[in-house]
């Protein structure tokens, strides 16, 4: 069974000039335990589907499935992680990773030791009592990620969390995020406008079109996990790459 | 020495000022009873001084109740105006309307109503003060990062989670500004107070000091009043260090 699934999902906004139609018909499946990919163009929806599926925006029209059902309250399986890392700035690193903890009621002190041993894979350890504003850009975003896992919700929407990064830092959160996922055996929908980082990451890639977003091609990544960072240069890497490209730009 | 170099200007310019000042009365002749020289206050300010405290205290109790009850009330008003946008509307036009009132025109009222113990200079302070800490509050809360309240949405965090782990957070460095405004009125609002009918006080003080003439006396207990809101306003500030590290070492303080 899907783990997300949304048939035929239609969005659009009341402008000045009448209705902008933002998302238009996009049906997608998550399996169980994927990573799955949401490749397109600045503006094309991405982030309005994965605020729909997160709750914080209704759709006009269609249907979201998660474990199969209708859920009122999204927050019961999802976690989601935002384009900005969105650090609370007066919590020390430790209390803002264990917020979602604490929001649903877990004791801090049985939360931070949860946290605590996570602190090494995350790259944070000895940075605990450290301000957000202390640290570097790819801390935060570990940070930002380390406490969208430890909510501890089946599925992790991730929207473009190394978008700001630059080149060397990002690349090496990419593959440090496969570590991660492998370790901790999440549903994983992405979003990214880095084709390259899609392919490198996915199991499956949707690609959407420009404004209004429809999805225009759906797609497997038949690479082999776990997957090397030298894998980028291998054949079937480039065709893949070049497939997911051709279907942008058409 | 940082502090030295931090302090350096204040110092010199407060100080060519008192000279500034002591220059004209003494090259211009102006009469002792007209206004004295910053000498003169000087020489007057230490007789004066166990008579100062004496009523420094009254007056800095009254500044201080008044103070903490408008900093508690408002606080308790701000964040039912977060919650209620009605609410908010429909306080916010009297809040802006009750501070076109010239408060000098109703104290008397306070006299009348509440007698003249300690009562009325508190009512005074606390509206004085009430309403840049009311402000302050509910703007910093409504600028809170939008971004950041829909994330602990999806978190699944309650109206009053959000209110306490991002609103008022995020409402704290606006709160600390409206609260310096407030401590330095809160000291002349209670002086205000005592000015129109108080048997202890500095602002009783000073009112008798200028029906007989005695500037220097005026004067003393000026600086008294200054000095107690300049102490306040340290106070603020400090306490501004102690609840807010993160936003102290953001901006590298």
């Amino acid at each position: 069974m899907a783990k997300i699934e949304l048939v035929e999902i239609s969005k659009s906004y009341n402008t000045g000039g009448g209705a902008l139609d933002v998302v238009q018909q996009v049906s997608m499946t998550v399996g169980d335990k994927q990573f799955v990919s949401l490749v397109g163009p600045s503006g094309s929806g991405k982030s309005t589907i994965l605020n729909i599926i997160a709750g914080l925006v209704k759709q006009d029209s269609g249907r979201i499935l998660l474990d199969g059902r209708e859920i009122a309250d999204p927050s019961e399986v999802i976690s989601y992680m935002p384009q900005k890392d969105l650090l609370l700035p007066w919590r020390r690193v430790i209390d803002n990773v264990i917020l979602p903890l604490k929001l649903s009621g877990v004791r801090r002190e049985k939360a931070v030791q949860e946290a605590v041993n996570l602190m090494e894979i995350f790259g944070l350890k000895g940075f605990e009592q450290r301000y957000p504003s202390e640290l570097s850009g790819g801390m935060r975003q570990r940070a930002a990620l380390m406490r969208t896992i430890l909510a501890k919700k089946d599925v992790l929407l991730l929207d473009e969390p190394f978008g700001a990064l630059d080149a060397i830092t990002r690349f090496k959160m990419q593959s440090w995020l496969l570590k991660v996922w492998d370790r901790f055996q999440r549903t994983i929908l992405f979003i990214t406008h880095d084709v390259e980082e899609a392919v490198y990451l996915s199991d499956k890639i949707y690609v959407l079109s420009q404004r209004p977003g429809r999805i225009k091609l759906e797609i497997n990544v038949p690479l082999p996990r776990p997957r090397k960072p030298d894998i980028i240069t291998s054949s079937l890497f480039v065709k893949t790459k070049e497939k997911v490209l051709k279907a942008i730009e058409q | 020495m940082v502090m030295t170099i931090k302090y350096r200007y204040p110092v010199l310019f407060i100080t060519a000022l008192l000279l500034a000042w002591e220059g004209v009365v003494r090259l211009g002749n102006i009469p002792r009873w007209l206004l004295p020289a910053p000498s003169d206050i000087m020489a007057e300010f230490p007789q004066m001084l166990p008579l100062l405290m004496e009523h420094g205290k009254y007056t800095l109790l009254a500044a201080l109740v008044g103070f903490v009850l408008a900093i508690i009330t408002a606080l308790i008003l701000a964040v039912l105006m977060d919650v209620s946008p009605a609410l908010r509307q429909g306080i916010y036009p009297l809040l802006v309307i009750s501070q076109t009132i010239p408060i000098i025109s109703v104290a008397p009222l306070f006299i009348i109503w509440f007698g003249y113990g300690l009562l009325p200079k508190i009512v005074v302070v606390a509206l004085v003060c009430f309403f840049p800490v009311v402000v302050s509050v509910s703007q910093g809360m409504q600028a809170a990062d939008q971004d950041m309240v829909d994330l602990l949405k999806v978190m699944g965090a309650s109206t009053w989670q959000i209110i306490k782990e991002v609103r008022l957070p995020a409402a704290l460095p606006s709160f600390f500004a409206g609260l310096k405004i407030a401590g330095t009125y809160s000291i002349m609002g209670a002086v205000i107070g005592e000015w129109l009918g108080a048997s202890k006080g500095l602002g009783i003080f000073m009112t008798r000091a200028m029906h007989s003439y005695q500037f220097e006396r005026l004067f003393s207990a000026i600086v008294i009043v200054s000095l107690l809101s300049v102490l306040l306003f340290l106070l603020i500030e400090a306490a501004s260090r102690v609840l807010m590290p993160w936003y102290h070492i953001e901006r590298k303080e």
